[in-house]
């Protein structure tokens, strides 16, 4: 029986492949696989963007050694960004709460 | 998660290397804040995933002291019950002393969710490796 965070560790993986197998090599995200990925499993922080280019910034940002494509472990730096932002919202979110006990 | 059975943990920080893997953490976020808003209403799966490393994160470093960090006690509560598989196969009862030092970037004992997901981005690496090398031996 996995853990709740062996499960989440399971979901990245999937996640990626399920995007990364469309098309090219299945062990990276093309350009157009990134947008997919993005649009269908971000979408609400894709919205929250004012930058129409949005997905060719973070494109940019994420492929460290400039292939192109981007790798797990590239992927994984926006997943960790991500959850770190989210997290000190989250923070501040309990911290208000708490003031206010 | 038998996959990472034959993996020492310390090792596979160490591939990803240090640098790599501050990197990750630290690197300037020109993302714009994503609303909380967005993971209440209907998560899609990776949303889903990002925020049960936050919630799992927080079960623990709740329990004592400061609510946002992971003393060594908390840390090894979590490594034991959220991690059984990975500890069991390793053999090395200093194990989470280890992680602990490996993890504690800042030094101050406590080991906060920027630390944290920095172990969690290098086990879901490292397993990914190991996936994509099963992948590769049925010939796909």
């Amino acid at each position: 029986m996995p853990s709740e965070l062996e499960r989440s560790m399971e979901s990245l993986i999937t996640v990626f492949h399920r995007y990364a197998s469309k098309e090219g090599s299945s062990n990276t995200l093309s350009r157009r696989e990134l947008k997919d990925l993005m649009e269908n499993e971000l979408s609400g922080f894709l919205k929250s963007q004012k930058d129409p280019a949005a997905v060719d910034r973070i494109m940019r940002d994420l492929d460290a050694n400039g292939d192109g494509e981007v790798s797990f472990e590239e992927f994984v730096s926006l997943v960790v960004g991500l959850s770190i932002a989210c997290e000190q919202c989250y923070q501040m979110h309990l911290k208000k709460q708490h003031g206010k006990m | 998660m038998k996959t990472l059975s034959d993996s020492n943990l310390v090792s596979v920080c160490g591939v990803l290397s240090k640098e790599y893997a501050f990197r990750l953490c630290r690197r300037p976020l020109d993302f714009g804040c994503l609303s909380p808003q967005s993971l209440i209403t209907m998560p899609t799966q990776l949303e889903g995933a990002m925020d049960a490393l936050i919630r799992v994160f927080h079960n623990y470093s709740g329990n004592e002291g400061d609510k946002f960090k992971l003393n060594k006690g908390e840390l090894k509560q979590l490594l034991n019950s959220e991690l059984t598989d990975f500890l069991t196969s390793q053999k090395d009862p200093m194990l989470v002393e280890k992680i602990m030092n490996d993890l504690d970037s800042n030094k101050d004992n406590e080991v906060d969710f920027n630390e944290f997901v920095v172990l969690v981005a290098a086990l879901t690496v490292a397993c990914n490796d190991f996936f994509q090398e099963q992948q590769k031996n049925k010939g796909n």
